[in-house]
């Protein structure tokens, strides 16, 4: 791609390998994904397909029986892959933080959650105690939680869902990073909250200029939030293009699978959803890895695996079906 | 629809839990009647009470006040020995299939409980026959009656479910978010099977949802909750196009639709914080957060009335909104 000025992360030829007892399962196989500045991003898929994993190979916060086997993760000119851990949790937190579903696992309970915000930023910034107080406060109220001074002092199980996920935003949020990850960050909550954090998402992105890679498998907040998209399948990225596009023009068996399995607001008729289920690690099929779920599939699909095709405007599918509409990118 | 048949109603029913520092109102005076053969969806936000109701029509917990009639007869009068009789006729699927059925059960024994407890079938061969029917009408292969629940995938086990729920031939099915915690292509899956089976066996569900989408696409009727009572009942289609009350309005409006074209990056976002269910606001229970709430709101718990066909309970009921 010619736009290099134009990538903040850019994850190349990704593979995360998991160690178990009788050899390696990989969550991620060759991922490419490109996060532009001030964008948001959206990868989708069903559990099981990577996504997390490859947020977590982004962060360096892999447990220890996996790593990154090859492949480049650069934050803006910063590889990350050969950084030592000192080094990366620098940059976490800083040039780039993390919010997760469930933001009770992620808070310390037992510390209250203006403590837990202040830690995050003298960490960060040469500021003193009190200076850092009087920034975790203001922040709080620019993320809308309600009597900040009050709020400070409460621990995590006094707040509801909804103010203890805008807690967990504020700290991902103290110090401006450059890049956002959020993993599923509004899956527990009721869809008011929902539509509250979503709502805050977009404003901080906008006022701070910060980039979201957004992980979801709710294409209602893709459509609601990204500007870009990656379908991943089985630790693949499967197809990838501009919002718009893939709700109009869903190339990939799998994204149409996911498309139809949607309950659309006219039509009481039958869900066209995907038989079968997403297949484990150690059973991944040969070939194309949706083949054995597509009512396409061919021959060919069960022996080989396709390559990501460029069906023009940097829409790319990975599918055979595509092989006469563009060229392969790999 | 006045010559349709009601399966269940309930009337003034309420239950108050006591909790550490006083109790909780989580059901509060509901008056709601279940057409036979139809799905009634009910929906809302974590702590409205649904799950509580759908329990209570069931006799699954006892009511603190009120009586539920169901198929004619009132449940809430019945003895140990007559509720088991009716309890044929009402079955439950859980959200999560795996806390709900148990791990040391293989499959053929978990959909065989229920049988061997009413004595359905003089024989094993009979009961084994009949289990292999069923397993297959719901997606499952014959062949794994053996396995365990651990073997199966989270869509598999909640076919078990079902097919549990079904064994009996029950009129009545309460699935309480029987989909949400699936993947959407396995949610799609599970949804036309539910569909297929209502055909089938002529059965009524009571379908528990915080899911808009899903309800839209499932259901006949939806009823919506918020703190214990009830908003608004009413034709699906209705409400989906007009909803009445304001809180309606927004559920619907906050869903993120799967269409970036109608992205609304400025649409109304209902402000504030879900009150707490110890201390429910005076009158209306969504004034506090309602943008179109005036003093009587306040003051006066608006009494459900009918307009349009369908029932609200709102002071200021919304024109044609059009979302």
């Amino acid at each position: 791609m010619a736009e290099t000025s134009n990538e903040l992360l850019k994850i190349s030829k990704l593979r995360t390998v998991i160690k178990v007892r009788d050899g390696e399962l990989v969550p991620v196989d060759g991922v490419d994904i490109c996060v532009p500045f001030h964008s948001t991003v959206g990868i989708v898929g069903e559990s099981g397909c990577g996504k997390s994993m490859t947020a977590m190979s982004v962060m360096g916060l892999l447990p220890k029986n996996v790593r990154i086997a090859s492949g480049s993760i650069r934050l803006n000119g910063t590889e990350l892959t050969e950084l030592s851990p000192k080094e990366m949790r620098k940059i976490t937190g800083d040039r780039m933080s993390i919010i997760f579903q469930e933001p009770m696992t992620s808070l310390n309970p037992v510390l209250t959650v203006g403590k837990q915000v202040r830690e995050a930023i003298i960490l960060h910034r040469n500021v003193s105690k009190e200076e850092a107080k009087k920034m975790v406060t203001e922040m709080f109220q620019s993320v809308g939680i309600p009597e900040p001074q009050r709020r400070y002092n409460a621990y995590p199980h006094e707040l509801s869902g909804g103010l203890r996920q805008r807690v967990m935003i504020e700290m991902a949020m103290v110090c401006e990073p450059e890049l956002l990850i959020a993993d599923e960050p509004t899956t527990a909550l009721d869809v008011t909250v929902e539509a509250q954090i979503l709502h805050l998402m977009r404003k901080l992105r906008d006022e701070k200029n910060t980039s979201i890679m957004m992980i979801t498998h709710n294409l209602g907040v893709v459509a609601e939030i990204c500007d870009t998209v990656y379908v991943m399948y089985a630790g693949q990225v499967v197809e990838h293009t501009d919002v718009y596009e893939i709700f109009k023009n869903p190339c990939h068996p799998y994204t149409e699978g996911l498309m139809g399995s949607l309950p659309t607001v006219n039509s009481k008729e039958r869900l066209k959803s995907i038989p079968g289920i997403v297949p484990k690690l150690d059973q991944l099929p040969k070939g194309c890895r949706l083949h054995d779920r597509c009512k396409y599939a061919t021959e060919r699909c069960k022996n080989e695996m396709p390559p990501l095709y460029d069906i023009g405007d940097g829409h790319t599918v990975r599918c055979f079906r595509m092989e006469e509409k563009g060229k392969a990118v790999e | 629809m006045e010559d349709r048949k009601v399966l269940v109603s309930a009337k003034s029913l309420t239950k108050t839990f006591k909790v550490k520092n006083g109790t909780v109102k989580a059901v509060g005076g509901v008056d709601i009647e279940i057409y036979k053969g139809e799905t009634l969806a009910l929906v809302g936000e974590s702590g409205c009470g649904k799950s509580t109701l759908g329990r209570l029509l069931l006799r699954l917990i006892e009511p603190t006040s009120g009586e539920v009639i169901f198929d004619g007869k009132n449940i809430t009068a019945m003895n140990n020995r007559e509720m088991q009789q009716m309890r044929k006729e009402m079955q439950i699927v859980f959200q999560d299939p795996y806390s709900s059925i148990d791990p040391r059960f293989s499959v053929k024994r978990i959909i065989g409980e229920p049988l061997k407890a009413y004595k359905v079938f003089k024989t094993k061969k009979e009961q084994e026959d009949y289990i292999r029917e069923l397993v297959e009408k719901v997606g499952i292969h014959k062949e794994d009656l053996e396995r365990y629940p651990h073997q199966f995938s989270g869509g598999q086990r909640q076919r078990i479910g079902i097919a549990r729920a079904l064994a009996l031939k029950p009129q009545l099915i309460v699935c309480d978010e029987p989909v949400s915690a699936l993947d959407v292509s396995i949610q799609a899956q599970t949804l036309n099977l539910l569909h297929d089976l209502q055909r089938e066996f002529d059965l009524t569900y009571l379908f528990i949802s915080h899911d808009l989408a899903v309800v839209r696409y499932i259901s006949d009727r939806v009823c919506v909750m918020f703190l214990g009572k009830i908003c608004e009942i009413g034709n699906t289609e209705d409400i989906y196009r007009n909803p009445k009350h304001p809180y309606t309005y927004f559920l619907l409006s906050s869903t993120p639709k799967p269409d970036p074209l109608k992205r609304k990056e400025d649409k109304e976002i209902l402000s504030g914080e879900a009150p707490s269910p110890m201390n429910p606001p005076s009158g209306c229970r969504f004034h506090t957060r309602c943008p179109y709430a005036k003093e009587i709101c306040k003051k006066e718990e608006p009494a459900p009335v009918m307009l349009d066909g369908r029932l609200i309970a709102c002071h200021f009921p919304l024109d044609e909104a059009g979302i």
